[in-house]
């Protein structure tokens, strides 16, 4: 077992839903969604969004339209589909659950410890 | 001075560096090549291109700007590598533990000095470059070296995809690299700020080096390509001459009109002049066409040649031939076998107080031959006379000079022949024709012989052995004593200068003594 592989799973897990969450609101475009993940360090090269998005879209829980912008060419704006919006509702439920377990076993295992 | 390129980015239109190109132009083939296999790839790369453009934009100060390799390089470090974005499949741990466990040896074009070999090694032992090339540079003294490097850069790949540079550096693909690779990253920038100036030198020298290498091989290589290719011509401008020498050869052989039947001589010798012909001319001109042959195909490697049918025939035509050339050698070394000698003897008819003189009967100009034609086998030659005949002729005539014990002025002749036994031997040394003449008291020596050309050319001699009793007096003329063997002529203490045309004679005690030298 490594250790990598477990961070690896974690943070591919959370960074969907943190992609999902941050769409909920309302749509935003590349560039905006990778500013809101940096501002929290979730990600450390901008190369890892865009193949998360593409699967996310392709697997229909994401979807995009194109809309003008002022200073270049077309952006795509990403959106939840509603097959997305249940998608995020259970993650909301499993990471609330699983929030509650892991603070309870490491609050315990600290307890146990000191 | 840089060469500027211009480019097309989602819309956006840049001024880039030609090296700031490459190098982006290198990083975006790799994200299109660790895409390539999924769905939506060509989606994915876009949307990294158009935020390419946007981080373009965001760094330069103004539109007009040109992207350098700083630029390419700031927005690739924000932007990561392929093999960092992948977080997606969870890696199984075989897979893992193969991808860390074995490493695999590539040439690392990124740090390459001249060809990768040494940077690629680096990651595949584990010891830093300089060492590596300071090896190198050191097996490069005997010229091992050399050769040992461009068989590794030939061998060797070099890292082109993704997944090959991650085998090469033995690293998995997970989450945990780019972090790695990011703590990487902020460390060569402190690195870069510290010493920006000696990290700018040593890249201008590392390229330069590097491109004077490479074209330095290129030029080689090229020097070698033409070499082979003037190679090739050579090989097929001397076959094709070789041949079409063969060919006049031949012609002169059997059209060169000098009134003489070839044939007709070459058969009365025992050959038969046109198989002879045939076979000599495949002996030669077989090899010749496979020079040729060998020539093209190293002009243009399209060149096939023929069938293999063809060249069967080519390689029985040649075996043939040699065969049947080497048959008629091994005939004729098998009847020059024996020796044989034949012996008479003439007697010198004089009076006692005569000066006998021997003279060189030299008339083979009166002799009625054509002079066209004269075939020499060393020593014999082959003459045709006015009756169109061939017939043997040789000069191989040699006197040796001595003392009588039987008081008795004589000359004998010893005719000398080969043949396959002794009998046949003795036969051709019997048809030599050689006739003494004497005209008073004169004797006239001839200074060669004739044979009919059915003996064939088999290592006809003559010796003619003079034998005067004490007091006689003789004569000698220049013509003979050329003709007295060297040997001979030491042994009698005989001068040219004193005694030629001198009157000489042998005395009681067997010595040669001048009459009336001074």
């Amino acid at each position: 077992m490594k250790i990598e592989n477990t961070k690896a799973q974690m943070r591919k897990g959370i960074l969907e839903y943190c992609i999902l969450s941050i769409l909920q609101e309302h749509p935003l475009y590349a560039s905006e969604i990778l500013a809101k993940l940096k501002e929290v360090k979730l990600l450390v090269v901008e190369g890892t969004l865009y193949p998360l998005l593409t699967r996310l879209k392709n697997a229909e829980i994401l979807e995009y339209n194109w809309e003008e912008s002022k200073s270049g060419p077309p952006r795509k704006y990403y959106n939840i589909t509603p097959k997305g919006a249940s998608f995020l509702a259970e993650l909301h439920e499993t990471w609330a659950e699983l929030k509650q377990a892991v603070n309870n076993v490491t609050k315990n295992h600290h307890e146990q410890n000191s | 001075m840089n060469k500027t390129v211009s480019i097309n980015l989602s819309n956006f239109h840049f001024f880039i560096d030609e090296e700031a190109y490459k190098k982006l132009r290198s990083y975006l083939d790799r994200i299109k090549a660790s895409f390539a296999q999924e769905q939506g790839g060509d989606e994915i790369l876009q949307d990294i291109e158009s935020r390419l453009a946007e981080l373009f934009n965001e760094h330069l100060n103004d539109q007009a700007q040109v992207i350098t390799l700083k630029e390419v390089n700031d927005v690739i470090v924000i932007m990561g590598e392929p093999q960092e974005f992948e977080i997606d499949e969870e890696p199984t741990d075989e897979k893992q533990s193969k991808r860390t466990d074995y490493k695999k040896l590539y040439r690392d074009g990124e740090n390459e000095y001249i060809g990768g070999v040494c940077a690629g090694l680096q990651h595949y032992v584990g010891i830093n470059v300089v060492w590596i090339r300071l090896i190198f540079l050191l097996l490069l003294i005997p010229g091992v070296g050399f050769w040992i490097y461009i068989i590794l850069w030939i061998v060797v790949p070099e890292a082109k995809s993704t997944s090959q540079k991650l085998d090469m550096m033995g690293k998995p693909i997970n989450l945990d690299n780019i972090e790695k690779k990011v703590k990487e990253g902020f460390e060569e920038v402190e690195k870069k700020v510290k010493n920006v100036d000696v990290k700018e030198v040593e890249n201008v020298i590392k390229d330069k080096s590097s491109r004077f290498f490479k074209s330095l091989v290129t030029i080689l290589i090229k020097v070698v390509k033409i070499l082979i290719k003037v190679l090739g011509v050579i090989l097929i401008i001397s076959g094709a001459s070789g041949i079409a020498a063969t060919c006049i050869g031949l012609l002169m052989w059997s059209f060169l009109d000098i009134g003489v039947d070839m044939a007709q001589i070459f058969e009365q010798l025992g050959y038969q002049l046109g198989w002879i012909s045939i076979a000599a001319f495949f002996l030669i001109s077989v090899p010749m066409y496979y020079l040729i042959h060998l020539g093209m195909r190293i002009l243009s490697r399209q060149f096939k040649g023929h069938k293999w049918p063809a060249h069967i025939i080519l390689a029985i035509l040649f075996l043939g031939s040699a065969v049947f050339l080497s048959t008629i050698g091994i005939r004729e070394l098998q009847e020059q076998k024996k020796v044989a000698e034949v012996n008479s003897v003439e007697l010198i008819q004089t009076q006692v107080t005569d000066t006998i003189s021997f003279e060189i009967l030299n008339n083979h100009k009166s002799f009625d031959w054509n002079d066209d034609f004269d075939l020499n086998f060393n020593d014999v030659e082959i003459r045709i006379g006015k009756d169109k005949n061939g017939f043997l002729f040789s000069e191989e005539v040699k006197l040796t000079l001595g003392a009588s014990r039987n008081k008795q002025n004589q000359i004998k002749i010893i005719k000398t022949a080969r043949g396959k036994n002794k009998e046949l031997a003795e036969k051709r040394a019997k048809n030599i024709d050689y006739q003494l003449k004497s005209n008073s008291n004169i004797t006239l020596i001839p200074s060669f012989f004739t044979s009919p050309i059915e003996n064939k050319v088999r290592g006809q001699k003559l010796k003619l052995e003079i034998r005067l009793s004490p007091n006689t007096y003789f004569k000698l003329d220049q013509k003979v004593y050329n003709k007295i063997t060297y040997e001979n002529r030491r042994r009698l203490g005989l001068k040219r200068g004193e005694m030629i045309n001198h009157t000489l004679f042998f005395n009681e005690a067997y010595e040669l003594k001048c009459a009336d030298c001074n």
